[in-house]
């Protein structure tokens, strides 16, 4: 199927427009207001979806216009890398819509749902308020910049333009803080799915039965229908429905439900084995396969979330603020100011984006008039990704959130505990209330199921079985919103060692020429294994981290995520002050600042906090003491625990402090470049291609 | 509407839908690839459809692949 040239636009009524524009400003504005003045009463989650859409119209109808014109003056005559280097597969020119579709499909996975919803601790205000404005300020600025800057070179990648732009320190930065990232990124995300499936048999059984159905959708794609990638995913699908159906007779089974009963520390093993597996076996077997079923899939159930929340119109149970602003709270440790900020990172800002802005995207777009629907727009859906996800956890009663997100240290190892401990905060729960929902969806105990996949999926299943099933189906629903993020958190883990392999090859290859080769088994054994062991490593210690290890990786994560954004943002303002616009410099600017801000003020308190639930180093050394004198805390099993507890928060600090070197390394190679820039009267030469006329006629 | 009609819709839904869905994949087609080969580079000899995916997967997942959160 080729471009069609689009008929030309009938002449709008100005008056009218106007008029649109007004009735959608008018209308976020009142859903704002009730969101965030409505106290007493509870609001219902349609106000949510108003208020975001309202405003995400606006912001793209003006502020990424002006973007789009003052700054980089988009021209449809300008043809893109996707004309210029036209070659049939990697550089296509792609229908925005499709494009649209493949890059959101691209930018989102687990982290608008995880991020949301350990937030919503302190109430929904808070959280909806940055996941809306963060998007339209800076995590969309981010990514539509980074893309017009990639397609206005070829597609490069944000590392290369960092190169080419500042210069090589601030290049090879940029690589490790990249590799840094990944490295904590798979961490947390299999701790999530530990978390989800620890000694849950039917969640287990069917996320092991994704392997083998992965493995004969990647032979019938290779030998026996070749290419035929929407066939083996819809027979991997079916195949998947099944595996979910019959999970439930594992789990009701006495002989099968043991073999699928594994505790958090075996799980966590066997992620580590499977890791490495994927990490060396040919893409094709697994990988591949995984990745289009879980593109399809998450696509698919995004889609159903947005359906289910407007037809059911759930009303929302948290109050807009909760005591927890204070920094007390049990899902994560710190102040509103700066914690909240880096708690939710994708869905409001990810640096992660920029790697895909600089990636497939560019390289299809097909006229740069494109994108602001592919890199604004996009990010715009994956933030209303993360207000569903809000709206999902918050539509649960408070004392049932606080039950499945707390972790056993801050509410009692029992359900009797957990209640009263949960009660006395002010959320009033019973502990039949909490063994009942256990019971609703098939699960031993949903007590301390921290990380966020559980409780998003109870949010996401209280929605559905309103639409379908009732109460009957509560269970199944629970299990496929488990296998929804399990199957795209295990596709980014297969991916993500994979990638990290290749950059670490790319990385010591430079010291030690043999490990570059990938056709080299010892080389791949070797780099892969000490990939799975760098996250491995987070894995472990987080599993049996007896404060909970999601109150200590997600954190991490969140600064080293943000940390990516401030490079990118960095890059992006090098760019603008280059080209000689000054005067809207701003617009990456003021996000790049905020996001130092952010993330230097939260990694200092994670090192020096005085507060050892916060800082790493006041933890270590409580732990110290504890070992010292023999008298552990009841959370801490031995002696050797204590110890190792020291061991990994002086660890986590010295790597906080490592992140903050590196971000200050790039910024400051990168202020020689402003200044230069800022002295300057007319325009730096960049690495942007001159401007070449299109051929591809008329695809506004 | 005649049958044969009707077959003719269905199938350029079905296209549609095709071209969507390999489009959010990042799935090149394989027809459009030996046209382009055809078109530009008529001196090459068109890969197989099984050895032009094998291709792609390499490209894909190999040392340039990107991934996200």
């Amino acid at each position: 199927m080729e471009l069609q040239p689009n008929v030309p636009a009938k002449k709008k009524n100005p008056f009218l427009k106007a008029l649109l524009w007004i009735g959608i400003g008018l209308a976020g504005g009142i859903a704002l207001s009730i969101i965030a003045l409505q106290r007493d009463e509870k609001i219902n989650a349609i106000w949510f979806v108003v208020a975001s859409l309202c405003t995400y119209a606006i912001a793209y109808r003006f502020y990424a216009r002006f973007i789009a014109t003052k700054i980089f003056s988009l021209n449809k005559n300008n043809a893109t890398p996707a004309e210029r280097y036209n070659d049939g597969k990697d550089f296509v020119p792609t229908n925005k819509w499709v494009l649209y579709g493949h890059h959101f499909a691209a930018i989102a996975g687990a982290g608008p749902l995880v991020g949301p919803t350990l937030a919503a601790q302190m109430g929904y205000l808070p959280g909806t308020i940055w996941i809306i404005v963060g998007a339209v300020l800076a995590g969309a600025v981010q990514d539509f910049v980074i893309l017009i800057i990639s397609m206005r070179r070829r597609g490069k990648s944000i590392g290369q333009i960092a190169k080419e732009e500042i210069g090589p320190v601030g290049g090879i930065l940029a690589l490790v803080g990249v590799f840094a990232i990944m490295i904590i990124l798979i961490a947390v995300l299999a701790l999530v799915v530990v978390n989800a499936l620890k000694s849950s048999p039917w969640g287990t059984y069917t996320i092991a039965m994704t392997i083998p159905i992965a493995l004969f959708m990647g032979v019938y794609m290779r030998y026996l229908r070749p290419g035929r990638v929407g066939e083996a995913s819809m027979i991997g699908f079916v195949l998947l429905i099944f595996a979910l159906i019959s999970g439930q007779w594992v789990a009701d089974s006495p002989t099968l439900a043991p073999l699928f009963t594994f505790d958090g520390e075996t799980l966590a093993w066997m992620l580590i084995i499977y890791g490495f597996l994927a990490s060396v076996l040919p893409v094709w077997m697994l990988l591949a396969p995984r990745d289009y079923l879980s593109t399809f899939l998450k696509v698919g159930v995004i889609g159903m979330m947005a359906l289910g929340i407007l037809i059911v119109l759930p009303e929302i149970q948290m109050p807009a603020l909760t005591k927890f602003i204070d920094g007390t709270g049990p899902v994560f440790a710190g102040n509103l100011f700066p914690f909240l900020f880096i708690t939710i990172a994708c869905g409001a800002v990810s640096g992660f984006h920029a790697l895909i802005s600089s990636g497939t995207s560019p390289k299809l777009i097909a006229n740069e008039k494109h994108a602001p629907m592919v890199g604004y727009a996009g990010m715009l859906t994956e933030s209303f990704v993360a207000v569903m996800a809000m709206v999902a956890a918050t539509l649960l009663t408070p004392g049932i959130y606080f039950a499945i997100n707390s972790p056993g240290a801050a509410i009692g190892p029992d359900v009797a505990t957990a209640a009263e401990t949960i009660s006395s905060w002010g959320f009033t729960v019973s502990a039949d209330e909490i063994n009942e929902l256990a019971k609703n969806v098939d699960e031993e105990s949903i007590l301390s199921r921290t990380g966020g996949a559980p409780s998003l999926a109870v949010g996401i299943a209280q929605i559905f079985s309103q639409v379908i099933g009732g109460p009957q189906l509560m269970a199944f629903w629970y299990h496929f919103a488990i296998l929804f993020e399990a199957v795209f958190i295990l596709t980014t883990i297969d991916a993500g060692t994979r990638v990290g392999r290749f950059m670490l090859q790319d990385l010591l290859g430079q010291v030690f020429k043999p490990l570059r080769k990938t056709d080299s088994m010892a080389a791949v054994y070797f780099t892969s294994a000490l990939v799975v062991a760098g996250w491995g490593y987070f894995l472990v210690v987080g599993v049996t981290d007896p404060l909970g290890g999601i109150n200590t990786l997600w954190p991490l994560f969140g600064i080293v995520n943000q940390m990516l954004a401030a490079i990118a943002l960095i890059v992006a303002t090098t760019v603008i002050l280059k080209m000689g616009k000054k005067k809207y410099v701003w617009v990456t600017l003021a996000p790049l600042a905020w996001l130092m801000i952010v993330t230097f003020y939260a990694a200092w308190q994670k090192i020096f906090s005085d507060i050892p639930k916060i800082g790493f180093l006041k933890q270590a050394e409580v732990m110290k003491e504890a070992a010292a004198s023999g008298k552990l805390p009841s959370t801490v099993p031995s002696i050797e625990a204590a110890e190792r507890l020291v061991f990994n928060n002086t660890l986590n600090a010295y790597l906080t402090a490592i992140f903050m070197v590196l971000i200050l390394g790039v910024l400051i190679d990168a202020m020689r470049i402003w200044y230069k820039a800022i002295k300057s009267d007319k325009p730096l030469e960049t690495a942007e291609e001159p401007f070449v006329q299109t051929k591809l006629g008329d695809v506004s | 509407m005649s049958i044969k009609a009707l077959w003719g819709r269905l199938r350029k839904v079905f296209r549609v839908i095709s071209y969507i869905g390999k489009g959010i994949a990042n799935l090149p087609d394989y027809q459009a690839y030996v046209r382009h080969l055809e078109e530009k580079h008529p001196e090459k000899k068109p890969p197989t459809e099984k050895e032009f995916f094998a291709e792609l997967l390499e490209n894909k997942y190999g040392a340039h692949a990107k991934r996200c959160c």
